[in-house]
Order: structure tokens, then sequence, then C-alpha cells
């Protein structure tokens, strides 16, 4: 017999166990669905839980509950999920946890959805196949739990939403390849240049608590000199000196490029082009309802070509804004990898945002521990009279280090200045 | 200190406590008047017997600093606490040579004309190392294992996270001028956590995780009753109740349970059987530490709340 996925639904209705290897196999099974839904169970936390069970009486729930938590979850955030498992895994229905005779009884079940407990044995272990896996989609689907498949479905809600109903501030449907850059004239691009030019090494720094050698700092480092003084029998004739590390920091830029951004797009495009090009670790992104990385496009040395490589891939170019969803697939998807305390990381856009404001706040929150600082650049900022009072830019607000505005040439050089006095 | 050039850390023993069980660790951290649920009393006896570092996470004073001292407590050990910082480095961390003392001894040398090779020796010898907490803990954990407390390790940076993972996986630490130096028992290891950012799962992995949470309001009374005897029982359920109905507001800074206490102490000196919407705008500052909470609070009905707070007497314990 095989164990077959469970992913935790709204409460327990199924179980998975493997039968005749008593509690071992019960926490096999139990790690697997846990996996399934998305823990990371390495086999060194299986081995670290089984060598907790020699010390604990195992036929007490509450001590398999407390070992298994402590060594399977890493975080605060897994607690539900975890608690939301172990539920429908340990449970029947009725909240009692199944005891020996009952689940000698069960073997591999899976229960069909019969409400009162007699029906449990009644069930039967002759599903077929189709049945359930069509079972186990309709778990997935009805689960509130992050599988991609939902992530997937939610994304393309999103956008289906959009192309019905646009309204006037989230502009429509337009493509990239029929805007006229041109208009952006060598002049302005050549300036764009200096400036980012003079904005990255500014950036690109940060004062490290550290310490490195430099002869020519003030600093004396004591520890140094005296071992460097034993050579010439404790006589110090040369003192080292130290001062703070300067540490390259790495920029990470999310730009919105959903309809209502449309007016900045061309500047903004020049702008991400100009900086991917000096500086050759950052990592640019694009947004509207979607998440791209758009790294690779803008690393094209023609401007022209980088760009319709860029549009071709971002399909929703001025589309609408779900900026919570974005947010989170980064957080999700690269957060993890590339962010550090070293990281800067800015956010171009108006803030204007249809998805769930709770998502935005949330994730914003996790995207601000995450790295050094987080900069919104909201080009509205520089009109007036604009006060950040749209749903999506006052949730976002509390999470940023900085909040500046980025429509033209001069308030970049605005930005570097403040950049420069932190 | 042990100089070990051979590395058989595996054949150690567990160390020798009667703590036989989960319950027994619950009943014993209960009588240093620790109150703890039993997913923390099993979480910690398992810390001990799989030795195995306890990672702590959870709001700002809920207690686990407070855990990690009663603990050194039931152990009997020495409590050895690392508080990070950015910046935090292996000179005040780990060990440190003691500099003046190496240069008094170099400069008394001079006049006997010494072999400097000797000299050498001398200044690089135990006498002149500045134990830091990291290496003390691997010194002192003979006998009985010491409690390691890393506090606040959110605050500390990637390098000294990294650092930490590789001392935390051999407990044994190489000093190039003297050697090898490792631990004959592992000391018990607790790191601490805010989340004001998000630890590297590599260490956190290595690690038992803990979320502390507030306690519920059966199990604040007790502590209130535990650590301020000299309240009044209708006082300290009156005070979690307004704790438990604060906690779920939107504070800034929501208030702990070391505010709760102090709070119960404030108001004890104040001789307050009851509570009473005056003493509590005069004492308030005990829980909030925000103008703008406080303002909050205020404005969201305080005098509500104490009314609530008096309330519900079939809730007690």
């Amino acid at each position: 017999m095989t164990i077959r996925p469970v992913v935790a639904g709204s409460l327990p209705r199924r179980k998975v166990r493997v039968p005749g290897h008593g509690i071992e196999g019960e926490v096999i099974g139990f790690c697997r669905v846990l996996r399934r839904a998305g823990l990371k169970i390495t086999s060194g936390r299986i081995i670290d839980v089984f060598r907790s069970f020699e010390h604990l009486d195992v036929t007490n729930l509450d001590y398999v509950y407390a070992s298994t938590r402590a060594n399977m979850i890493s975080s605060s955030e897994e607690i539900s999920l975890f608690d939301a498992v172990f539920r429908q895994y340990w449970f029947d229905e009725q909240g009692n946890p199944y005891s020996d005779d009952n689940s000698e009884a069960m073997g591999d079940i899976f229960d069909e959805d019969i409400p009162d407990g007699a029906g449990e044995e009644g069930a039967g272990g002759e599903k077929s196949e189709d049945a359930e896996n069509q079972d186990q989609k309709e778990g997935k689907e009805s689960s509130g739990l992050p599988t991609e498949d939902d992530d997937a479905a939610t994304s393309e809600a999103g956008e289906s939403e959009d192309d019905e109903e646009g309204t006037p501030s989230y502009s429509p449907s337009e493509v990239l390849s029929g805007k006229d850059f041109s208009s952006f004239d060598a002049d302005q691009i050549a300036e764009l240049r200096r400036l980012i030019q003079k904005i990255v090494p500014k950036l690109a720094t940060k004062i490290s608590r550290r310490k490195k050698n430099d002869l020519n700092a003030r600093e004396i480092d004591l520890k140094r000199s005296v071992k460097k003084s034993i050579r010439t029998g404790g006589e110090v004739l040369r003192l080292f000196r130290r001062r703070r590390k300067i540490q390259k920091t790495q920029i990470i830029l999310i730009c919105d490029v959903s309809g209502s951004m449309d007016s900045y797009s061309q500047f903004l495009i020049q702008f991400l082009y100009s900086l991917q090009n000096e500086i050759k670790s950052l990592r640019t992104f694009v947004f509207s309802t979607r998440l791209t990385d758009a790294t690779p496009y803008l690393r094209h040395k023609d401007v022209k070509t980088a760009l319709s490589r860029l549009a071709s891939e971002v399909h929703d170019w001025s589309g609408g804004t779900q900026i919570g969803n974005c947010i989170r697939t980064f957080n999700y998807d690269y957060g993890r990898t590339i962010l550090n305390s070293r990281t800067i990381v800015m956010i171009i856009s108006d803030g204007w945002d249809r998805g769930d404001t709770e998502t935005l706040g949330e994730e914003m929150e996790r995207l601000n521990k995450k790295c050094h600082r987080l900069i919104w650049l909201n080009p509205l900022l520089g009109s007036a009279g604009y006060r950040p009072i749209d749903r999506g830019m006052r949730t976002a607000l509390p999470y940023c280090d900085d909040f500046m505005s980025a429509h033209n040439l001069d308030s970049l050089v605005e930005m570097t200045e403040h950049i420069a006095r932190i | 200190m042990t100089l070990s050039q051979s590395g058989g850390t595996k054949g150690r023993k567990v160390p020798e406590i009667d703590l036989s069980s989960a319950e027994a660790v619950q009943e014993s951290i209960r009588n240093l008047d620790y109150i703890s649920d039993s997913t923390l009393a099993t979480t910690l006896f398992l810390a001990l017997k799989l030795e195995k570092p306890l990672f702590l996470e959870g709001e700002a004073g809920v207690g686990k600093t407070e855990l990690a001292k009663v603990l050194a407590k039931l152990l009997d050990t020495e409590l050895i606490r690392l508080q990070c910082y950015e910046g935090l480095d292996s000179n005040s961390a780990l060990y440190e040579w003691n500099y003046a003392k190496q240069l008094l001894h170099i400069k008394m040398e001079e006049g006997n004309k010494g072999d400097s090779k000797q000299v050498e020796k001398d200044i690089f010898s135990q006498e002149y190392l500045i134990e830091r907490p990291l290496l003390r803990a691997l010194v002192r954990s003979k006998e009985k294992p010491a409690v390691l407390l890393i506090d606040e390790i959110d605050r500390s940076d990637e390098e000294f996270e990294a650092f930490l993972l590789e001392i935390l996986s051999d407990f044994q630490i190489t000093i190039p001028e003297m050697g090898t130096i490792k631990a004959v028992r592992n000391p018990v290891v607790i790191l601490t956590s805010n989340r004001t950012r998000e630890i590297h799962d590599a260490l956190k992995r290595r690690c038992l995780y803990l979320w502390v949470d507030y306690p519920t309001f059966e199990k604040e009374v007790e502590i209130v009753r535990t650590k301020v005897p000299e309240a009044p029982p209708q006082l300290a359920e009156q005070i979690c109740r307004f704790m438990a109905e604060a906690r779920t507001m939107d504070f800034y800074k929501r208030p702990g349970v070391a505010e709760t206490l102090d709070w119960a102490q404030a108001l004890l000196a104040l001789h307050k059987e009851e509570l009473d919407a005056d003493s509590v705008r005069d004492t308030i500052g005990c829980i909030l530490k925000y103008q703008d909470d406080i303002k909050r609070l205020d404005e969201e009905g305080l005098d509500k709340m104490v009314a609530t707070a008096h309330l519900a007497p079939e809730v007690g314990v």
C-alpha cells in the first residue's frame, strides 16, 4: 500500500497512514503530508523526531504534537499550517484522536463525506483512482493553503478581471511595441546616464560595523600592532590601523508598469535600462498583475532590442495592478535567496492597487524586514496636491523607509542627495 | 579546559539531571515560578535530551529570556549571556587577548634578554586570554553543562549568524595561538529573537523551534499570582482581563507579560484593591510605552475596558 498525498483542507476527513508500522509509520506518513503542505521536512528533522520519541510517552498526543512541532517548523507563520495538518492527520472529524482500535479497522481508508462517525468503517477502501484524484483536487481548491495551483488560479482570475473592467485610471491594454521611445531625446538620455552614474556609488554602499585593515585610517588596531611587535621583541615600531568596512549593497528595482503608470513609462524604461547597464549586480523586476524578472532582457546592449525583448515577455504591460500579489511573488520566489541586510529595494509605483490591501500590508512588512532599506518612488508625489491617501499607498507607506518622488530628472537628483545624506 | 587533538564528540553522555519526563520539567520550572504549558515544557525537555539548541521566538516581554534564567537555575549552573548587536564580532563573542597585559609582559622581559620565542609562548597562554561568552560556555561546561543564552539574535548581522552556525554544530573553537578548545559537555543553548528580521533557515534548522505566545487569561492570572503574591485575587484577574483585551487592539507595541507584572506591582504599591479608570490612567505608562498607543487606548474607551475587566466572574480560576 502506498501513501497518498493529502492536502490540509478546511478540516479533516481523510487519513493517511502506513499500517503495520506503529507509530513510526504514522509519523512518516505525517511528515509526508507536512511536506506536501509546503513545510521543509528534511530527513534530519525526521530523525530528530524519532530521537525525541525515545524520551517521550508517544501514546500521549500532546507529546507527539509538541515534539513534531518543535522539530518540523522554523517560524511562527508555519504554526497555523502545522496545526491544521496535525488536526487533520491525528484526529477524526469529531475532534477525537484516532484510537488504536479504530486505526486497525481504518487501515488505508480514505473516508467519504459521511457526517456521522458510524459511517467511518462503512466507507470501505475500494475507491477508484479517479475518484481519489478528484477528491484531492477538490481538497486543494477548497483549502486556504498557498499551493501553486491556487496562485495560478488567482493571477488568472486577476487578469481576466482586468480585461473586462478597466477603469479610466487603469488604462486599457497597450503593448510596449506601440510606444515611441525616440521622443526621449539623446541629450536627455545622456543626462540621465550621467545622473545614474552619480547615484550608483551612493546607493551601492553601506558602512559596515565590521572593521578592515587600513594603514591610513585613524583607529589603531591594537591587536595587530601587538601581535606584529613580537617580531621586533615587543617594541611596537609600527602602528596598524583599521577602519569601518564599506560594503557593497545590492539594489533591487521593482517597477510598476501597469496602466496607471503609462505616462511615466518612457522615462522609467530609460531609467531601468540605464541603471541595469550601470550596475551589473542590479536585479530589475517589472509588474502589473504579475511579476516578471526583467534583468536578463535589460542587459542587452542596444536599448531598442532590450525593450522589444522585454515587451514580448511581459504580456500584461499596462494592465491592472496587483501590488500585494506581486510583492508576495517576489518574497516567495526571490526574496529568500536574493535579499539580505545589504539589499536596497526600490519600488517604483503610484500605489494604485486593485488587489487585496491586507496581502500588500503583510508582504510589505515581510519585505521591509528582509532588506536594508525599502524605498518607494512614487511619480505622483511630484504633482501638486497629491497625498498618499489611496488604499494601496496608505497600506504600504508605514513599511517604507523612504518615500520619494521620481517623475523627472530633478526629482532623481533630489533623491540622490537624500540618499547621500543617510 | 580541554585541549583536544582527537574529535570524539559522539560518545558524550547526556547530562545527568533529574528531569526524567516532560511533566517533571514542567513541574520543576513551575517550582521556580515559571508557568508554562505542555508544549513549552516538552520542547524544553527535548532540547535537553537531544542536546539541540532551542530557538525561541515571540513578542517582546513574553518571557523568553526569563526561560533561560529559569533553566540555569533548574540545572544549577551558570547562565552565560551573549547580548547580540549589529557588528558583534569574534573579539566580543568568543575571546580576545589581553593586549595591555601582553605588552607589560613584553616590556618586563626586555631587561632579561630572554628568548623571544619563550616570550611569545608566555603571552599567548591562558593567563592572557580573555574569555568571552561563547568560549566561556564551552570551557565552563564540565560536570554540568552551562546555559548559554544568545539573546536577540535578530539584532546581529549575517556574518555573526554564519559564525554561530559553525560553533553550534561542533561546539569547538580554534584559537590559532593555542589550539582547539572543545567542550566536555555541550552547553545548553537558547537563542531568542524578537523577529525584527528573519534569521537564516540554516541556523533555525539546527534548532528546536518554539514560538512563545502571550499566555492565556488563566495562565496569566497564575503568573501574576505567582510573581506578585501580595496582589489581591480580584485585582490580578482584572488586570489580566484588561491586558487580554488590550492585546487585541492595534498598538504599535503590544504589552507583554513583563508589563503585566510591572503594572500589578505598581497598582499594589498604590494600595489598589480593584481596577478603576483613574488609577489605570495614572499607571498607564507601565503597560504602554508610546504616546500614540496611550492616546488610542483612551479614544477606544478605556472606561469601558475597565468595566469589562470587572465583569465575567465565571471565567475566574
